[in-house]
């Protein structure tokens, strides 16, 4: 049977979630940016983009290019709710819904037009009922596969839709820029372009084995898209999968990696408090670099389950490692932990010679915090590891 | 490939089924051949029909649909 997926897509999400909240932003370019002027531009509305204001901008410079701009500070918690109402909707249709951010999300349609009828038609319906209920727009891109219908979607845009034709997905995508398609972000574009590849049916004008030999998997990847296949399933989402973030934004920014290191220590610290509230432990430990030019640099690792700052920073440490490669100074880390689960509280059947160690050191972490909570910063007793980032950056 | 778009118009018969309407626009590729089955638009004594590529005499082919766009 052939696949129906849609992609669909919340135009300007964050925006116009702002825009509900106060209409008096109607029609005024909205800039969604952290407080300091050294924060990053989290989202801009179509009006501040017509000015040049650009996702990952610093704030200070949005400012100049959009001076009559509003900017306020992201309500993750808005956004995540109002995200909710739209996915709970669509999932009305099909049980497989695969979000892809706060404002995207897959959901495959295929055998679906028995019940609910044909997939054009119940485009408008859903479009309806996503304004009735929450004022926003949507846009939807319909393909025989995720890749093209993210393409379709794109091309949409401010509530269109697109349904491209089974059989054309190929020369539907070709003439796409290549700084445009799914595949391709940040300086793979650069590369590609150095081979003259600037929309993506020129990739076909290689033999598919040079691209896997230079690339790898992806270049496989990003031949077969540029033939408008793409065989991964759209995947529902299960429950949603909390994470505990903690951020600091250096000042100055820096490249001592000694001075990140403590800054991570102290992140580790936060998180590590956080997780013992909740009497929970982390499997998952994931750390996002953010360079002053405006790039970023993400990775993750996973962790037998852990609560204490030791070893969320040694797994950290050694995604600073791996991640910080540019000579570039840093302007804020964001430290964050996931695949939360109970602490266990069963001892393992397995002897561990290192148990009575583990226990020490966690009575240690624990008396730390509470004099952490009754001490300010720099008064308190710390781990002599974070006592640059509590004295300040250099 | 030569693309273009094709607004439909009261003057376009959907006899494909594909559920297209009058307001939508059509991806067209006019260079390329259609096989079997594909969904194209052709036009025959002055009127355009959208249907399913079948050759047959009398009718001109305008091009082969690649999407069809909406405002919804």
């Amino acid at each position: 049977m052939k696949r129906n997926i849609v992609h669909v897509n919340t135009d300007d999400f964050y925006a116009s979630v702002l825009r509900m909240r106060d209409p008096a932003l109607s029609g005024r370019p909205i800039v969604v940016a952290g407080p300091s002027h050294r924060s990053t531009v989290q989202s801009a509305s179509y009006e501040a983009r017509a000015e040049g204001v650009t996702r990952g901008m610093i704030a200070s410079r949005a400012r100049r290019l959009c001076p009559g701009g509003e900017f306020i500070v992201p309500d993750w918690r808005l956004f995540r709710r109002v995200s909710r109402e739209i996915f709970s909707m669509l999932s009305a249709y099909t049980p497989l819904l695969e979000p892809v951010s706060l404002d995207e999300c897959f959901i495959d349609y295929t055998g679906c037009g028995r019940v609910f009828g044909n997939v054009l038609d119940v485009a408008s319906e859903i479009r309806s009922s996503v304004r009735e209920q929450t004022g926003l727009n949507v846009s939807l891109g319909i393909a025989s596969n995720k890749l093209v219908s993210h393409v379709a979607s794109r091309k949409a845009k401010r509530s269109n839709l697109v349904d491209v034709s089974s059989g054309c997905e190929r020369d539907f995508v070709a003439p796409v820029p290549i700084s445009r398609f799914p595949l391709v972000q940040g300086s793979s574009v650069h590369l590609l372009n150095d081979l003259g590849i600037s929309r993506v049916g020129d990739i076909l004008a290689f033999p598919e084995q040079v691209f896997l030999y230079c690339f790898g998997r992806w270049g496989k990847r990003i031949y077969r898209g540029a033939m408008g296949e793409d065989p991964s399933p759209v995947r529902s989402a299960g429950p949603e999968r909390e994470v505990l973030a903690a951020e600091r934004e250096l000042s100055p920014d820096s490249v001592d990696l000694s001075y990140l290191e403590a800054v991570l220590y102290s992140l580790s610290e936060k998180l590590a408090e956080k997780l013992r509230e909740r009497c929970e432990a982390a499997g998952e430990v994931m750390l996002e670099i953010g360079y002053t030019d405006g790039k970023r640099a993400a990775g993750r690792s996973a962790t037998e389950p852990v609560s204490d700052e030791g070893a969320i920073f040694s797994k950290a440490e050694k995604l600073l490692g791996r991640l910080f490669t540019r000579r570039v100074r840093v302007r804020c880390l964001r430290l964050q932990v996931g695949k939360l689960s109970p602490e266990p509280r069963q001892l393992s059947l397995i002897i561990d010679s290192g148990l009575a160690d583990k226990r020490r050191k966690r009575r240690l972490y624990r008396s730390l915090a509470g004099l952490r909570s009754r001490f300010p910063p720099g008064v308190a007793p710390a781990f002599g590891r974070a006592l640059p980032a509590v004295r300040g950056g250099r | 490939m030569s693309f273009k778009y094709v607004k439909i118009n009261g003057s376009i018969a959907d006899e494909a089924g594909c559920g297209a309407r009058e307001g939508d626009r059509l991806f067209v590729d006019t260079d390329r051949r259609p096989g079997a089955g594909d969904l194209v638009l052709v036009a025959a004594g002055g009127v355009k029909k959208l249907r399913r590529w079948s050759p047959e005499p009398g009718q001109q082919l305008v091009g082969t649909v690649i999407a069809l766009k909406r405002k919804l």
